[in-house]
This record gives C-alpha cells, sequence and structure tokens, in this order.
C-alpha cells in the first residue's frame, strides 16, 4: 500500500525537553481529528511515562502533521502490554503511509523495551484504521458494545510479538466488579481513538 | 523559595479542600490532588459554584415563601448569599484560567 | 447489586460557607512556579492514570458549565422559555411525540441529559423535587391553558413514572453501565415515591377532559387522546413488571401495539416546539461527563423501538410456562437472539423472571431445574435424583450419603447452570466475552463433578462397563453433563465470533476446521453418554422384571433422553457437517491465493501467534485440549491432501449438512412435553428458531453453489496451472448484508474473474 513517504517528512521521537512547544501541537492535532476529548493530563500520563514510545512526523517547516502516542506496562500481573492510545494524522497528508510508519516506529520502539503483546481499540465504523493496523497483523479480539462516548462500538484489536504469552495468566477476577470501566482507561476520558490515516 | 521549597509547600495543601475561582466567575471546590509548572490544578470530587442569575435569585426569594423542599441544589437558608451548585467530580483548572486560591 | 451512580455521585455536599478560606493565590502561585518542567506534585495515592479521567474546565469539549466568551450569561443558563405559554392542540401531539423519541432513546442507551432531561417541561416537574403530586407542576401558577396543566401535565408525568419503573427493573438485575444503559439520574428522582394510582388518575382526567372538549379539531383530538391512552398502557405494562408471573396478562402491551399504529398515522399532525428542548439544561445537572449533544432520533425509529419492545414482552409470555430444561433453554436464547437484539429493559425484565429467589419462572425450584436437566441428558431415572435426605435417615444409608453428596452437587453447580441460561439476557459482545470466562469455570466444575462421580459411583454400585479390548469404565453421569454444557460454550465462542465479525478472512478455514474439531469431540461425548444410558436401561429392565414391576414406569424417562440425546446429535452433525464444508472451501481459497487477506506480507505477526492469540479462550481448557500448532496447521490446511480429495470432502460434506439441518428442522424447536401436553405453543418463538434453521439452509445452498463454482475453476476446461492462476474472484460478505444469510455461517461470494486472465507470458 504505501505510497512512498514523501521525503521531506522528517520521524521523530518525542523529546521531554520540548514538551510545551511540542504538547501544544499534539493537543491541536489530536482534538481535530479525534472525537473523544482529552485533557493535559492524559498527555502528561503517556508522555512522562513513556514519552520513548511517542513518535512525531514533521513536515519541512518543522510543523507536525502526525502523531501516536503510546504505552508499556505489565498487564494485570501478567504479559508486558503496549498498548496504543493515539493516532493521529493531518488531513491533507493523509494516504501517504504516515500513520503506518508512525505505527511501525511505534511497535519497533516496544518490541525493543520486550514487549510481549500490543493493544490498542478502534472504532468499528474507522474503517481505514482498522485495515491498518490488521494489514500489520492485528487480530480482532472482541467487539466492545457502545464503548465510546458517542455511542460507537469499538474492536479491541491485539498483535501477539511472542509465543506463550496467550497463556500467562492475569490477576482479573471476572466477577469483581459488574460495572467496572473498560480495562484500559478510566470512566470518561476513553484514551483511545485512533485516528482516521493510513 | 527553591525548588525543594516550593515542592515542600505545595505538599503539604495536597489532600486539602481548596477554592479555585476562575475566570468566567465559577468557583472550584474540591479535594487538591495535583499540579505542576503551569499551575494546571486537579481537584477531586468538586462542586461547582455559579453565581446565581437575577431571575434565579427572585425565584427562589419566591420560593423562600412557599413549601417546596430546601434540602437540595438551591441552598436558600438566605436568600442573598445562594450560589447553586453541583457536583462535577474529577477536574482540571488550566493555569492560565485560575483568578483566585483559597485555602478552606 | 451496588447501583453506578451511587458509586460515582457522592452525596451532596454541605455549603462552602463555614470556615473562613485564605486567599492562597501568592503563595501557590510562587511555589508552582519554582517547578521544573514536567515536575508534579502530586498526592502519593492519586496515579496520573486516574489524571486521565479528569474533565478540563474551560475547554468547551470537556466543561459542561462552559460558556463561550461574549455569551450572555444569563440567557446561557436561563432558557426564557415559559412553561404556562398556550400550546395549540398540535404543538401538544408534536410535544409529546417528542417527548416519546427522547423517551425512546434513553432505552437505547443514551442518557437522560441527552435526552428526555433537555426538555424544560420535565425539567420543571422534576426540580426542586416535588413533596406531593400536587407540587409536580410546570410552574407555582398553573397554566391557564387545561391543554397544558392538565395534559401535557399529565402526559409528562405519566412519562416519567413508566422511565421509573424501566430504570428500576434494569438497575436491579445484570447490565452494563454505559454499554446497556445509563442508569445516571443527575441528581434528581423519578418521581419514584409517588404510587401510581395518582399516574393513572390524572391521564384519566386528561383523556376526560379531551374528549368533551370542543375547541379541537376531530383529528387532533383524537391523536391526542391516543398519545394519552398509550402513556396509560405503557405505565400500566411496565408496572406489572414480575407480576406477568400471576397476571400471565400481555393486554396493556397489546394495547399499546394499537394505539402505536394511531400514533404512527397521525404523527405528521404534530407541530414541533424545539424550544421546549434545551442543552444549557446539562449545565445544571451534577454531571462527571464531558458535555454531549441532545440525542436526536427520528420518530419511526421510535415507534419501532416501542413496538419491538412491547412484541418482545408479548412473546416473552411464550417463555412462562415451563416445559422441561432444553425447552427453556431455546426458548429463552431463541427470544434473546432477535434482531435488534431485544431491549434492555426486555433482557432485564427476562432475567428477574428467568431466575430470582431461586426459583425459576416463579414456579419451579433451581435443584429441580438442575435435576430436570441431569435426568434428560444423563440420568433418566437415577438413584442419584431419588434419593432424599428427608426420607432416608440412618447416616450408613447408602441412599443418605447420595442424597448429602447430590445436595453439596446442588450448591455448587445450581447457580453456574442457572447463569448458562441468564447469560443470554447481555448484549451480543458480553454473551461472548462472558462465555470466554465462564467455560474456564466449568473446566472446573468439570473436575469436581469428576471427584463427586467417584464417590457417587461407589455409593449406587454401579456396575462397570467393558468396552472392547479397553479397560472397565463407569458412566460419570456429573462429569459428563458438565463436559457437554462446556462444549456447548466452546461452540458458542466460535459462533458468537462470526456474528461479532471478530474473523479475518484469512482466519476463516482455520476457525471452521477448529468448529468441526468441537463438535465432532461433542458427538464422541454424545456417543459415550448414550452407551451408558443404553446400559443403564437394560439394568432397569432386568431389575423391574425380577421385582415383577412395570417397566412402563421407567420407560418414559429412558425415551426422553434417548429423544433428545437424537435430537443434540442431529444438531451438533448439522453444525459439523457445514464447518466441514466451509474448511473444505476455504483451504481451496487460501491454497489458491484468492481468499482476501487483512494482514500485510510484512506483518509484525506470524501464523503461529495468531493462532496462540485466536485461541487464548480455549488454552486454559484442559478438556478438550489444545490442538497443538502442528497438528492444527497439518489438519487446518488439509496439507498433503489433492484439490480433488479436498472438493470431494466439500461436496460430501455439504450434502450431508443439508440432510441435517433439514432433519433438525424437522425435528422442532421443541420437544414434545409428555408431562403436559396441553400447555399453550410457543408459536412466536418457534417461527423465530424456524427462521434460523432456514436461514442457516439457505447458507448451505450458496455454499453448495460456491463449492461448484470452485470445482469448476479447479477441475474445468482449463485447470489452473503454475502459470495460470486460478481465475476466481472472492468476496467475503459482511454481516447483515444480503448475501449473508446467517450470522454463524460466512459464505464466500465466488464469481469468475470477468476482466481478462493476467498475461501468461
Amino acid at each position: 500500500m504505501t505510497h512512498d513517504a514523501p521525503s521531506d517528512l522528517r520521524y521523530v521521537r518525542y523529546d521531554s525537553a520540548r514538551e510545551s512547544e511540542y504538547v501544544a501541537a499534539m493537543r491541536q492535532l489530536i482534538s481535530k481529528d479525534l472525537s473523544e476529548p482529552y485533557s493535559i493530563y492524559v498527555y502528561r500520563y503517556f508522555l512522562y511515562q513513556w514519552g520513548d514510545l511517542c513518535f512525531l512526523a514533521m513536515d519541512e517547516k518543522d510543523e507536525m502533521v502526525g502523531v501516536v502516542v503510546s504505552k508499556l506496562e505489565p498487564h494485570r500481573g501478567g504479559p508486558l502490554r503496549g498498548y496504543i492510545a493515539m493516532l493521529a494524522v493531518r488531513e491533507e497528508y493523509r494516504g501517504r503511509g504516515i500513520a503506518t510508519k508512525l505505527v511501525r516506529m511505534a511497535i519497533d520502539a516496544m518490541i525493543e523495551r520486550n514487549a510481549d503483546e500490543i493493544v490498542l481499540e478502534t472504532e468499528i465504523t474507522n474503517t481505514a484504521a482498522m485495515k491498518l493496523y490488521e494489514r500489520l497483523g492485528f487480530l480482532r479480539s472482541k467487539q466492545l458494545h457502545r464503548y465510546y462516548l458517542n455511542g460507537n462500538s469499538a474492536y479491541r484489536l491485539v498483535l501477539l510479538l511472542k509465543e506463550g504469552v496467550g497463556s500467562i495468566r492475569t490477576s482479573f477476577d471476572p466477577y469483581g466488579m459488574p460495572h467496572a470501566p473498560p480495562a484500559d482507561q478510566p470512566a470518561h476520558a476513553v484514551a483511545a481513538t485512533q485516528g482516521n490515516g493510513s | 523559595m527553591d525548588n525543594e521549597k516550593a515542592i515542600e509547600y505545595l505538599n503539604g495543601l495536597l489532600g486539602r479542600t481548596l477554592r479555585i475561582h476562575a475566570t468566567d466567575g465559577r468557583m472550584f471546590v474540591g479535594l487538591f490532588k495535583c499540579t505542576d509548572a503551569e499551575r494546571n490544578i486537579i481537584l477531586a470530587n468538586s462542586f461547582e459554584y455559579r453565581l446565581p442569575t437575577t431571575s434565579a435569585i427572585q425565584e427562589a426569594a419566591a420560593k423562600e415563601t412557599e413549601s417546596w423542599d430546601k434540602t437540595s441544589e438551591t441552598k436558600s437558608a438566605t436568600v442573598k448569599v445562594n450560589m447553586t451548585s453541583r457536583l462535577i467530580g474529577l477536574i482540571v483548572i488550566p493555569g492560565h484560567h485560575i483568578t483566585k486560591i483559597e485555602l478552606e | 447489586m451496588l447501583p453506578n451512580n451511587e458509586v460515582r455521585v457522592p452525596p451532596p455536599r454541605a455549603a462552602a460557607q463555614s470556615a473562613v478560606p485564605r486567599d492562597i493565590t501568592a503563595d501557590f502561585t510562587e511555589a508552582s512556579s519554582k517547578l521544573r518542567t514536567g515536575q508534579l506534585v502530586k498526592d502519593e495515592t492519586f496515579t496520573l492514570f486516574e489524571a486521565v479521567g479528569a474533565l478540563e474546565i474551560m475547554d468547551s469539549k470537556m466543561d459542561s458549565g462552559y460558556i463561550a466568551p461574549g455569551e450572555n450569561q444569563a440567557q446561557a443558563l436561563e432558557d426564557n422559555y415559559d412553561v404556562r405559554r398556550d400550546l395549540t392542540p398540535k404543538q401538544v401531539v408534536g410535544l409529546m411525540d417528542q417527548l416519546l423519541c427522547h423517551e425512546m432513546a434513553w432505552h437505547m442507551g443514551h442518557p437522560l441529559s441527552q435526552t428526555l432531561f433537555t426538555s424544560i417541561y420535565i425539567d420543571k416537574l422534576l426540580w426542586p423535587v416535588p413533596r406531593t403530586m400536587e407540587d409536580a407542576r410546570f410552574d407555582r401558577v398553573p397554566s391557564e391553558s387545561p391543554l397544558v396543566s392538565h395534559v401535557l401535565r399529565a402526559y409528562c408525568l405519566a412519562l416519567i413514572k413508566s422511565c421509573d419503573f424501566v430504570h428500576a427493573r434494569v438497575a436491579s438485575e445484570y447490565f452494563y453501565e454505559e454499554e446497556d444503559f445509563v442508569t445516571q439520574l443527575y441528581n434528581r428522582s423519578l418521581l419514584s415515591a409517588f404510587d401510581s394510582s395518582h399516574f393513572y388518575r390524572l391521564l384519566d382526567q386528561a383523556v376526560d377532559w379531551v374528549e368533551v372538549e370542543e375547541g379541537i379539531d376531530q383529528k387532533v383530538r383524537d391523536a391526542i387522546r391516543s398519545r394519552l391512552l398509550l402513556r396509560r398502557d405503557f405505565l400500566a405494562s411496565v408496572d406489572q413488571d414480575l407480576e406477568i408471573l400471576d397476571t400471565r396478562s400481555t393486554d396493556s402491551f397489546m394495547s399499546c401495539l394499537s394505539h402505536l399504529k394511531a400514533l404512527a398515522e397521525t404523527v405528521s399532525l404534530g407541530t414541533t416546539v424545539p424550544e421546549a428542548f434545551s442543552l444549557k439544561l446539562q449545565r445544571k445537572l451534577a454531571s462527571t461527563v464531558p458535555p454531549r449533544p441532545i440525542v436526536h432520533i427520528k420518530h419511526e425509529d421510535a415507534f419501532a423501538h416501542m413496538k419491538r419492545l412491547c412484541q418482545d414482552a408479548i412473546d416473552l409470555q411464550q417463555i412462562l410456562d415451563y416445559r422441561g430444561p432444553s425447552n427453556f433453554k431455546t426458548a429463552v436464547w431463541t427470544l434473546l437472539s432477535r434482531k435488534p437484539q431485544p431491549s434492555v429493559y426486555i433482557r432485564s425484565l427476562l432475567q428477574a423472571l428467568i431466575v430470582s429467589d431461586l426459583t425459576i419462572l416463579g414456579a419451579v425450584s433451581v435443584k429441580q431445574f438442575l435435576y430436570d436437566d441431569l435426568a434428560e441428558l444423563v440420568l433418566p431415572s437415577s438413584i442419584l435424583l431419588r434419593a432424599n435426605t428427608d426420607e432416608v435417615e440412618v447416616p450408613s444409608d447408602p441412599r443418605f450419603q447420595i442424597a448429602q453428596q447430590m445436595e453439596g452437587f446442588v450448591k455448587r453447580f445450581a447457580q453456574p447452570f442457572v447463569d448458562t441460561v441468564r447469560c443470554a439476557c447481555l448484549n451480543r459482545c458480553r454473551i461472548r466475552r462472558t462465555i470466554c470466562h465462564t467455560v474456564i469455570d466449568w473446566d472446573n466444575l468439570q473436575m469436581e463433578a469428576e471427584e463427586l462421580d467417584l464417590q457417587l459411583q461407589n455409593l449406587s454400585a454401579e456396575p462397570a462397563l467393558q468396552f472392547p479390548g479397553g479397560e472397565a469404565t463407569f458412566s460419570y453421569p456429573l462429569s459428563s453433563w458438565a463436559y457437554h454444557q462446556k462444549l456447548i460454550q466452546l461452540r458458542l465462542i466460535l459462533q458468537m465470533g462470526f456474528e461479532l465479525s471478530i474473523y479475518a478472512p484469512e482466519e476463516l478455514p482455520g476457525v471452521y476446521w477448529y468448529l468441526s474439531h468441537i463438535c465432532s469431540t461433542h458427538l464422541a461425548h454424545l456417543d459415550r453418554i448414550r452407551t451408558f444410558i443404553v446400559a443403564a436401561r437394560k439394568r432397569d429392565l432386568v431389575s423391574s422384571s425380577s421385582r415383577a414391576e412395570n417397566p412402563a414406569q421407567t420407560s418414559p424417562a429412558f425415551h426422553k433422553s434417548f429423544l433428545y440425546l437424537e435430537r443434540l446429535t442431529t444438531h451438533i452433525i448439522a453444525i459439523d457437517a457445514f464447518a466441514i464444508a466451509l474448511h473444505a472451501l476455504y483451504v481451496l481459497l487460501a491454497r489458491h491465493n484468492v481468499l482476501p487477506s487483512a494482514s500485510s506480507p510484512e506483518a509484525y505477526s506470524s501464523d503461529r501467534l495468531r493462532y496462540e492469540l485466536r485461541m487464548k479462550p480455549f488454552m486454559p481448557i484442559s478438556l478438550p485440549e489444545l490442538v497443538p500448532y502442528e497438528e492444527y496447521q497439518r489438519e487446518a490446511t488439509l496439507d498433503g491432501d489433492a484439490d480433488t480429495t479436498i472438493l470431494d470432502r466439500a461436496s460430501k460434506a455439504i450434502t450431508e449438512a443439508r440432510k441435517a439441518w433439514e432433519a433438525t428442522l424437522a425435528n422442532g424447536a421443541f420437544s414434545e412435553d409428555v408431562s403436559s401436553p396441553t400447555r399453550e405453543p410457543s408459536i412466536a418463538i418457534e417461527e423465530d428458531w424456524r427462521r434460523d434453521i432456514k436461514d442457516t439452509m439457505r447458507a448451505c445452498i450458496g455454499a453448495s453453489i460456491a463449492i461448484e463454482t470452485v470445482k469448476k475453476a479447479l477441475l474445468g476446461d482449463s485447470p489452473p496451472s503454475e502459470k495460470k492462476p486460478v481465475n476466481l474472484q472472492v468476496v467475503i460478505p459482511e454481516i447483515g448484508s444480503k448475501t449473508q444469510w446467517h450470522d454463524w455461517w460466512i459464505v464466500p461470494q465466488i464469481s469468475e474473474n470477468k476482466t481478462a486472465n493476467p498475461p501468461t507470458s
């Protein structure tokens, strides 16, 4: 699928020294693209702990045109699970493989850090995002009924990176909390609409 | 105040109830949980207080004379101090929107 | 179970007027400015993860109290809508219909803050909290127009009361907040304190007034009247709630249907009053979620939703007569598999009807239900189910000990077993997710049952069966029964996976292979059960003749079991054969590179990793063991089989599948209940069941055609070669599309490629 990514683009890792500049640009890019609203602390949560899993695409004028935000931590005492939280590409730059390139960078960085698996959620109606991740080898593991604030359902997509991860037991008690919010996020600011941009 | 002192001071406020006034006139009252260099403040279990509109005051005054329920939001012990409040939970107030911070 | 809104909404805080606050603005600002970029001061127990959920004040997307600069404060908060204003009769019709739309949108899962609570009329009735019915009015001084103060008020009050009943029912059952329903009331009460008699009275008065009021056009008058009557009947319907077990009355729901018809015909008479609804009300509601727009649903969608709700409620009546466990399970599953899925209210009502106070349908104890199921499948006429500690009181008596063991079994198994039935009441996504968890419990339950079986087999002195060339074996009835439950669940995990569009096209050969693998395991298991029942039957005949008893006493029980096993076997053969056919078909498509693939060659995953991921629910299960990847790979790709062999396999299997589905259809949805043949049949549900089987049969025909097309392409005049790939185009239809006859059977659309063959140079 990849049209050649234009050579005038630079792909860089997030740099905490440039926090104020980068975060402002990211917020602008993402709020345009994703339906769920995120506060400044949503960015803090991801960037302070996993800034090295955040990648940016900058154009020749050094303006941000694409971003991927992720995290990586043990999942309920089980496998080391990567999570792709946000992905956005500026509209006029879509269709050039920028999103795929960014996601690949994030996945590669997680593999380097010994991730067992990577998961994410995407709106059922977002076929572009689904295609992107499925091309990379993600499988739909479950459907999540009315997952987003706008009432849309989602798929959980999973990429297994190591053998034997599927049999690692987690400490999850399915009957503990019948009304618990979805596994990876707090109640409202669902951390993971996937931007449209293959 | 150096960095260490600053942290000590702010740490002392954690868990206390703050009243934060915003640029639009609202006041937020909640438990202080977190802040940063830009004074973006997180409050938990917070309530939003808003000065009532003129018509609301008139209405409240009128209700005062009637046998309507007084136990809830519209605290009409005395009509003059009446601020309408509602629960809004966990919030972030961006530093540049803060006009005043009070400690309860 | 604690309702979710209580978790979220702490009690109202005492007004912040007690202590004198101290201004710390300067100190605070000074201190925070000394922090480095990125440095945080935070409560130790407060994590950044929690902070993710914080709403940002002054951000229009997150702050429901935000008022844009330049907006007039008073106008932004207050609507200058006058609830005492005169309304034309047509406007009243329009308002009633709009309110119904909001009510149904709430039923569909949207929060009150985006639906009914955007109505200024509803807001005025509920706030301040009325202490008497008299208090519940639009304004202190009632409108001079009776159309408003009588008719519209009665309508609104009854609507709120209906919501109260619906809210109470849903909130007391197992549901998923925000997925199925939003219980949040924003610190309002839905008039739950007031008895429904008040509401009927007000509605009756309104109807009386409308009927004699002369100034209203006849058509419009009828329209208002039918809306009031719908309100009355719908209130009565949801007021009835669990009492349906006693009343067995569907009258109210039936009347709703007839009024709904009248409503649909007169909706055009209404005039909308958009200014009577306002998003500004959200600024006054206690709310921990971002501001959200008013939900607008179309009249026809609202009417359709209510119509389905009523129809489902009427048909639900057909479940209420207990006619044995298998019939009960079939009826529940079939009703709840309707598309669209019955509304959350119906699903909640049914949950409560299925079991409350340890009683099934208010009639049968869960123990009896469990025993009936055991008797039907594995223990026809068995001492294990007859033993009773009340009758045998000597602890040394084996029968006493059997009874004790069985009591332990009931304690442990009754709830999980009832839950396998109740599970159908969850939303479709949750059904699959729940089964993925419960199947692990059943794996453990099976092992526990095996322990019990060993002890019971000693106590009941069960004679061993000698299989040719094998060791002596015993029946293990309880664990056999548990294994049967588990195999059903394993199959459902795969079938629900198809329904929820979980599988990528390239996974289809493997998943259908696995489905047939589970089915053949199940069939072998049923054979084993049958063998032991045959043996038990023989023993029974011998012993009853020696006791000079009439075998007719026990034979109906055996007959019932044989019949049940036969029905199960036919059904599973049908599934198995269809799965084998589709597996073979997909193997050929994959082998000739015409099966679409979601993953690209540059994907990160390997086949092995994808298998591991897909089989995750099956991995913790000890029996049947997960098929090792190498074996799966060999079997699922039919490694070593020639195309002709596979084509043959596909053709034979699809022929067998069609026969077996015919036979399944002929067997009918329900087994005859000899004990109570006079009960009312479940006609509507049976019809649903037949439609489902017929859809499956249509899918079978579709698959036959697909197989023929592939056969022609592979064995026809110009068979494919290395130089000339097979000339087929394959489309995997989407769930819900016309060419997808049944959600559980993904039949590929195969056609000859219209475009010219790729150059063979």
